[in-house]
């Protein structure tokens, strides 16, 4: 049967391809709840003893004002992009966990697309948080003080990107791992020696320099 | 060939964001009772303008060009590790797929996102007096193009997966042999019934 080395090898790489799956299932999962999250927040206080709470996620933003919740007209759906990562990066890892029973040009390219899900997750996550840096900067001038916060969104954004990028990376098939299946030819194989020199020996051989004929 | 076009279509994409970093993505023109002003928002900041020259609005700008030079610089990457594939060595090749894929992929998270604020923008209206105008500005125009083109080297740095080397030279496989045993030196017995006139002579 297989010698314990290899075995030992295949048993490991499809641990890993399970891990990165898990990652890549878990990245998705966690920055949709992410993205409906409140990503910061900041407290307007215009010094007159009223102060209004404004909240942004990634569905819009809204404005508390003495317990009046204004929501925004006119949101801007910066989770458009973070979920359709997410749904990529899903895909990904349905088709990683599939790979024994699909062909080598599927799983070459399944592991390209999984880091390629997890670095559009990246592109956009990293951009909200542009946002969110200087936001949160924003302390106010004059009368107005700002006092804002980092909320849990952008935690959880950020634990998305590390684990989709995590399981992108335990996903591939880095050269010196061998793909998942591929069947030993039966029986025995015969390698063909290199012949340096094509000619063949004339049928009445080769004349003997000094001979009779010459 | 291929490989000349993913290289070339990479470092294009480069230099179109590049290029949409540096162009407004949209300006919006106000005007009421004589009073212009106008917003205009590019890849590092909004800048302001009452009358004439556009100054920076915040003293915290928001910078969502960062990403994109990043994305940038892995794109220019990629392409020098696409250039060069044939002399690098063996293990280069599937980091170099995976990177021609990534930055772009990058590029584009950022851009739509972007795109995202852009569109919101763009549509906006809610004025009651004077006149608004807006226009989208090319620079979004611009990263939308560096998006498409460096996914599209980035897919043609991706090549079919070769099958397991194959071999030089002939190779024999022998075939399921159901009947192990060899003839016995003297031959197999013919049995008595059948006849052997045929095949003898005489």
């Amino acid at each position: 049967m297989e010698q314990p080395g290899g075995d030992g090898v295949a048993a490991k790489r499809r641990v890993r391809r399970v891990v990165g799956a898990v990652g890549l299932l878990a990245g998705a999962v966690v920055a949709v709840v992410g993205s409906t999250l409140p990503q910061y927040r900041q407290v307007y206080d215009f010094g007159a003893g009223q102060a209004t709470t404004f909240r942004m996620t990634l569905w819009g933003t809204d404005l508390v004002s003495g317990g009046v919740v204004n929501g925004d007209s006119t949101p801007v759906l910066y989770g458009v992009p973070v979920v359709v990562a997410a749904v990529l990066l899903v895909v990904a890892a349905c088709l990683v966990l599939a790979a024994p029973r699909l062909p080598d040009r599927v799983i070459a390219a399944t592991s390209v697309g999984a880091l390629g899900a997890a670095a559009l997750l990246l592109g956009s996550v990293w951009t909200v948080g542009q946002l969110v840096l200087a936001s949160v900067a924003d302390h106010g001038e004059g009368t107005l003080v700002i006092t804002a916060t980092v909320e849990g969104g952008v935690w959880a954004l950020v634990l998305a990107c590390v684990l989709a990028v995590a399981g992108g990376l335990l996903v591939q098939d880095w050269p010196g791992v061998e793909p998942p299946s591929r069947p030993e030819p039966v029986g025995a194989v015969v390698y063909q020696l290199p012949d340096e020199d094509d000619t063949d020996t004339p049928p009445l051989g080769f004349p003997i320099p000094g001979s009779a004929d010459s | 060939m291929r490989r000349v076009v993913s290289a070339i279509a990479l470092l294009a994409g480069a230099v179109l964001a590049v290029m949409g970093l540096a162009r407004p993505l949209f300006e919006q023109t106000r005007m009421d009772s004589g009073y212009r002003n106008a917003i205009r928002l590019t890849m590092w900041g909004s800048e302001y303008s009452s009358s004439g020259g556009f100054s920076q609005s915040s003293p915290n700008p928001i910078l969502f060009g960062v990403p994109v030079v990043v994305a940038v610089v892995l794109l220019v990457v990629a392409t020098g590790l696409v250039v060069a594939g044939p002399r690098l060595p063996a293990w280069t090749v599937a980091p170099t797929r995976v990177l021609a894929v990534a930055a772009p992929a990058l590029l584009i998270g950022s851009v739509w996102t972007v795109g995202q604020l852009v569109l919101v923008a763009a549509g906006e209206d809610d004025i009651t007096r004077g006149s608004m105008d807006t226009t989208v500005g090319d620079g979004i125009w611009t990263l939308v193009a560096a998006c498409a083109v460096a996914l599209a080297g980035g897919l043609l740095a991706q090549r079919r997966v070769v099958a397991a080397p194959e071999p030089e030279g002939a190779v024999v496989y022998q075939l399921p042999d159901d009947d192990d045993t060899d003839t016995p030196p003297m031959g197999v017995q013919i049995h008595p019934s059948v006849s052997t006139e045929e095949s003898s002579p005489g």
